[in-house]
């Protein structure tokens, strides 16, 4: 008992080299239940159209390479079936497949991940340990289960940029800090062998960051990961206020003493 | 054109672990990192279970003579004891240093990193965190070298380790992104690709890009392979895609069905049932399907995991990744239907011959990883003990390439040599060319699961080798039809098709001459382990598109050889 549909992919497609614009091609093939979006478009590759371009490794929803745009909503592609989307189509059995938005395309569905890494480094996403160099692998931290609760979901972040394609602060200003990058100096911070938190709370309480976000919970909602992003925002908007009026009032000290 | 110090190929747990022990012993050499995906994204990623270290958080009386022993005994006596020593012995240091540097591993209430039990180990032994232990390493190991400044080129596809007669001059890439080739001079190099599993493509857990890019580059300059017959298979992998189902599944009480609904693991394991060895299940489904039990699809035979009698409770609670994974992968919910699986391709023992430093016969240029063979594996790998290799082997590799770098002085990798790359590519486009990568590509991977599989007889595996020269004969007829320089992945998927095939032929080739059976190696018409003819270790040299096989002899120690029985 073999099921099979003949669906339609109406892919984004753009090559710098070639197009003076993107356009969409529309793919139509048979597509067994159990089938994978990732699998379909691989399908397309091998057999209809090798020039077309995307990212993709594991195929198990754990590298983050492939975030596209299916159906107007940031997923994986390799964790989503194409049946199960086929009630997301506003033509019947017709699936648009575009890339992650907020991104630029580099080719077809593959977008320029470099301003998201250099994000990484501009913010600290990285624990600086309170142990010096000369120490490492000597004794363990003690850490107890309670605190590795407080940034265990945050650590599911497979950088897949999801919460960054849906973002709609970042829709009008590229420089925004992200969600992505926000729930990471959120993980550093809540580790007590980091001594690097409260750097990391200025550099994101700075222009672009954090004070911009209006909390709409769209990047808890489009989590693949379903990690609750917008407490982690939550939580560091507070320590970034709180140091901001500390910053402030320390100015004012500072404008009082030198006149 | 600039000289590195140090180019390491690579950005899994191993060129990490490498570069940043590397910035750490010489913080003023020059490194690059180069990757053909973003290093967060590597393989690592999808180990699961945990890494072993004797810490004895767990088990107070674990001790590091204890895992060495284990490791020895899991690899069928093909380990160098030298080497499974250094393993064992580096580790507890390792996993701390991991730890302080921020990998959150799951924690005992005294605080202390928490252990469980894995297959082959005599103490829980193994650390992880939860279910993402190679995620949160590598997450962990990646921030740490973008905090120490090492320059990553992303997105980067080795072509070529250049050399003057053995002489190294460094590497010769793909920039992906633009489609420039591009030279990097470097004193050092580190190959730290990952394994060579995918070329069992559907019949395999790893991910697309394990096609072995770097054992065959290196393999091409002249440096030999070892062991490369040794690859292991887990024995439930999706039907479909070949994606791992975790032991957890049948841990928690699954069966596993024929067509005829049988539960079949009484014939094979009538005490341990379904929990025996992963080898033994393993053999056992696929003799169930061999001869005519399992059931039929357009995605070729399988068998079923049961896992509705244990209730939606409990399938939810303690089962939710399973049931997702069978859900998004196979559109299977296993509270009402079973899951088809199949045995998979899951790691490969075998890699680049190198010392216990990563050092090969090329000076200057070391391996680490899955991609090298060391050999602490030997003709089985034990859970939990692959992550460790990678670290260990890596930190050690990184440090012995920053110490002996400054002894190097490389001529310049010449204009000639990228022109000749260029032409090569260029050749792909031609229009006499007609063969479907895609096409050879599943040939390639059914040819090897049909005939270099679980089972292996000389008659299987004459045909699996021949089936390999020929579909090699055909890739010189692959066309690749995206002529762009902008991310041709087409290209690509070529390129590592073309390692997939040279290394499959020394795989074929070492199976059929190890008239043996051994650890991962099954023969059924050499069933037995024979020491006296075969233990030792394969190599294969590169000789003009032909391999010239010799042997080396495994490095023994206080353990004298045994039967391996559990
Ligand atoms: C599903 C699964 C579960 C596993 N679970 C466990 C476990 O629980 N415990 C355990 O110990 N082990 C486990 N393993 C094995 C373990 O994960 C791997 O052996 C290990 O992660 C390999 O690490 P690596 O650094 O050698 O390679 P990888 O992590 O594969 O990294 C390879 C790197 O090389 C780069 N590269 C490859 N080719 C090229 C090229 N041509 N040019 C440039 N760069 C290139 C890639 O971009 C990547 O960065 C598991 C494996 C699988 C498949």
């Amino acid at each position: 008992m073999k099921e099979v549909k003949v669906i339609s992919f109406k892919v984004f497609r753009y090559n710098p080299q070639a197009d003076a614009h993107p356009y969409h091609d529309t793919f139509e093939i048979p597509v067994e239940k159990g089938i994978t979006i990732l699998r379909a478009l691989d399908y397309i590759k091998q057999n209809i159209d090798p020039r077309m371009s995307y990212r993709s490794f594991c195929h198990a929803g754990i590298c983050g390479s492939c975030a596209m745009t299916i159906n107007g909503a940031t997923k994986l592609a390799c964790t989503t079936q194409v049946w199960d989307e086929l009630k997301n189509c506003v033509e019947e059995n017709l699936i648009t497949i575009d890339p992650i938005k907020n991104f630029t395309s580099l080719k077809d569905l593959v977008v320029d991940m470099d301003p998201l890494v250099e994000k990484l480094e501009k913010y600290t996403g990285w624990v600086e340990s309170t142990m010096p160099d000369k120490e490492l692998g000597k004794t363990e931290f003690r850490i107890s289960p309670e605190e590795f609760k407080t940034y265990d979901s945050a650590t599911d972040c497979i950088f897949c940029a999801s919460c960054v394609s849906d973002c709609p602060l970042m829709n009008y200003d590229k420089d925004y800090v992200s969600p992505a990058i926000i729930l990471r100096a959120y993980r550093m911070n809540m580790d007590s062998r980091d001594s690097a938190s409260e750097k990391r709370v200025l550099q994101i309480a700075d222009e672009h960051g954090i004070l911009d976000c209006r909390q709409c919970n769209r990047c808890s909602f489009v989590c693949v990961k379903k990690i609750p992003i917008v407490d982690a925002i939550n939580h560091l908007k507070q320590e970034a206020v709180k140091q901001k009026n500390q910053g402030l009032n320390m100015l004012e000290e500072k404008k009082k003493i030198s006149p | 054109m600039k000289t590195f110090d140090i180019v390491v190929v690579g950005g899994g747990g191993a060129g990490l672990y490498a570069a940043m022990e590397a910035m750490k012993t010489n913080p003023k050499l020059n490194i690059a990192v180069i990757s053909k995906i973003y290093p967060n994204r590597s393989h690592t990623s999808a180990a699961q279970g945990g890494v072993n270290a004797a810490l004895a958080n767990t088990a107070k009386d674990d001790t590091v003579e204890s895992h060495i022993f284990d490791t020895i005994k899991g690899s069928d006596y093909l380990a160098d004891q030298d080497a499974a020593e250094v393993l064992c012995r580096d580790a507890p240091g390792i996993i701390r240093e991991l730890e302080n540097i921020g990998t959150p591993f799951s924690r005992l209430d005294d605080g202390t990193i928490a252990q469980r039990p894995f297959g082959g180990a005599a103490q829980p032994r193994c650390c992880y965190c939860a279910d993402k232990t190679g995620h949160t390493i590598l997450q962990s190991l990646y921030e740490q070298c973008l905090r120490k400044g090492v320059n990553f080129y992303n997105e980067f596809y080795i072509l070529e380790l250049s050399h003057d007669n053995g002489r190294l001059k460094g590497i010769i890439a793909l920039d992906i992104k633009t489609g420039k080739i591009v030279p990097f001079n470097s004193r050092s190099v580190i190959f730290a690709t990952g394994g060579y599993a995918k070329m069992y493509w559907n019949r395999s857990s790893n991910a697309a890009g394990c096609t072995g890019d770097g054992q065959a580059v290196a393999y091409r300059a002249g440096i030999p392979l070892k062991d490369m017959e040794f690859v292991q298979f887990h024995p439930t992998g999706l039907r479909k895609s070949g994606l791992l189902v975790t032991e957890g599944a049948r841990g928690e009480g699954g069966y596993l069905f024929n067509k005829d609904g049988e539960r079949f693991m009484s014939k094979y394991a009538p005490n341990k049932m379904e929990l025996g060895p992963r080898d033994l299940v393993s053999r056992s489904i696929e003799t169930e399907i061999r001869e005519g039990r399992g059931y039929d699809s357009h995605a070729g035979k399988y068998v079923h995991l049961d896992l509705r009698h244990l209730g939606a409770d409990l399938i939810k609670t303690r089962l939710p990744q399973i049931r997702e994974l069978s859900m998004y992968f196979e559109g299977v919910d296993p509270i009402e239907e079973p899951i088809p699986i199949v045995p998979t391709a899951h790691y490969s023992m075998g890699g680049i011959d190198a010392d216990n430093d990563g050092r090969t016969i090329m000076k200057g240029v070391y391996a680490a990883g899955e991609c090298a063979c060391i050999s602490v594996h030997g003709a089985n790998r034990l859970g939990g003990n692959s992550l460790l290799e990678i670290l260990v082997f890596g930190k050690r590799a990184g440090h012995a390439a920053a110490m002996e770098a400054q002894e190097n002085d490389p001529s310049p990798i010449t204009e000639s040599e990228l022109q000749r790359q260029h032409k090569y590519i260029r050749g792909f486009h031609h229009h006499d060319k007609h063969e479907r990568y895609g096409i050879i590509r599943e040939e390639l991977g059914k040819n090897l699961a049909d005939n270099v599989g679980i089972f292996r007889t000389k008659a299987l595996l004459e045909t699996g080798y021949e089936n390999v020269v020929e579909l090699k004969k055909r890739f010189k007829k692959v066309r690749v039809f995206d002529t762009g320089d902008i991310y041709n992945t087409n290209l690509i998927q070529v390129l590592e098709l073309q390692n997939m095939l040279d290394l499959s032929q020394t795989v074929a080739m070492g199976a059929l001459l190890r008239e043996e059976s051994r650890g991962s190696h099954t023969r059924e018409d050499f069933p037995v382990r024979d020491d006296e003819n075969w233990h030792k270790h394969s190599m294969f040299e590169y000789c003009d598109d032909d391999i010239c096989v010799s042997s080396k002899a495994v490095t023994m120690g206080k353990y004298e050889l045994q039967e391996r029985k559990y």
